[in-house]
């Protein structure tokens, strides 16, 4: 018969395997609209001054844009948009690989530590990064106004607070994960 | 390291192999091979309970202290009419 540890233990490592399933599910649901940004940048112009930079920065954008938003404004808004896009993929498949690491158990091994603290460190770098992109937005935007009416907008939100706060939090914890690597090694030495 | 384990001594004292000790102290056999080898940082009580339990002896029959080189000098190092 099965000790209260031992089925504690089970249960434990069911409850973890069933986090990292659920969390992957949500990479995936999430992954494709995150793809589609650079895209939807080009193709629908609108939705980038209507709600993809206005929602963000809280400001319309609409002032911004003399004349057509014309192809070549569009190509250069989807470039500035490549940089978060792609810190943004890089963070969810540093946090894929975390949680496929604990689906296997492997909690307080150097694999997974170095995922968390590549993820929070992506983190950081995009609470840095989005505000600079969407000033870089405003720029290629206006490029094509006439002169004296180019502009170079920058914003800081609550978005970009909350997300520095979680990255700083993130990062502190892999910080506590690596300390915490060492006690298990340690630990593992005993008999 | 100055403690020295004298598992393998006892094991073949009780004519038992390493698997079955593993067996029946619930630890793997290499754990109980790195044990016999001193190649471990410290062993945990329950465990220790264990094998006392299993080879019907005593902690010390196990254990033993014997000081290195250096630390056994500088012990027995002491100055004339220092009492």
């Amino acid at each position: 018969m099965a000790s209260k540890q031992e089925t504690s233990n089970t249960q434990a490592a069911h409850r973890l395997r069933q986090l990292s399933w659920l969390v992957r599910l949500l990479i995936l649901i999430g992954s494709p609209f995150l793809l589609t940004v650079p895209v939807l940048v080009v193709a629908n112009p609108e939705w980038l001054v209507r709600i993809g930079m206005g929602e963000i920065s809280g400001v319309s954008l609409r002032p911004l844009l003399v004349g057509e938003f014309t192809l070549a404004a569009r190509l250069r808004c989807m470039l500035v948009s490549l940089v978060p896009v792609g810190l943004w993929a890089a963070a969810l498949w540093q946090l894929w690989q975390l949680f496929a690491c604990y689906g296997r158990q492997q909690v307080f091994t150097v694999r997974a530590v170095g995922h968390l603290r590549r993820f929070s460190w992506s983190l950081l770098v995009l609470a840095a990064v989005e505000p600079l992109a969407r000033a870089l937005m405003s720029v290629a935007i206006s490029w094509d106004n006439p002169p004296g009416k180019r502009m170079l907008m920058l914003t800081l939100g609550s978005k970009d607070y909350q997300l520095l706060l979680c990255a700083a939090v993130f990062v502190t914890v892999a910080h506590v994960m690596a300390q915490a690597l060492r006690m298990a090694e340690e630990n593992e030495q005993f008999v | 390291m100055a403690i020295v384990v004298q598992l393998d001594v006892m094991l073949a004292r009780r004519k038992m192999r390493s698997r079955e000790l593993a067996e029946r102290v619930g630890i793997t056999e290499q754990n109980i091979s790195l044990l016999k080898s001193g190649k471990v940082r410290g062993v945990r009580f329950d465990t220790l309970e264990r094998i006392c339990e299993v080879l019907q002896c005593q902690p010390g029959d196990l254990l033993e202290y014997r000081p290195d080189t250096g630390s056994a000098a500088e012990a027995g190092d002491e100055p004339a009419g220092a009492l």
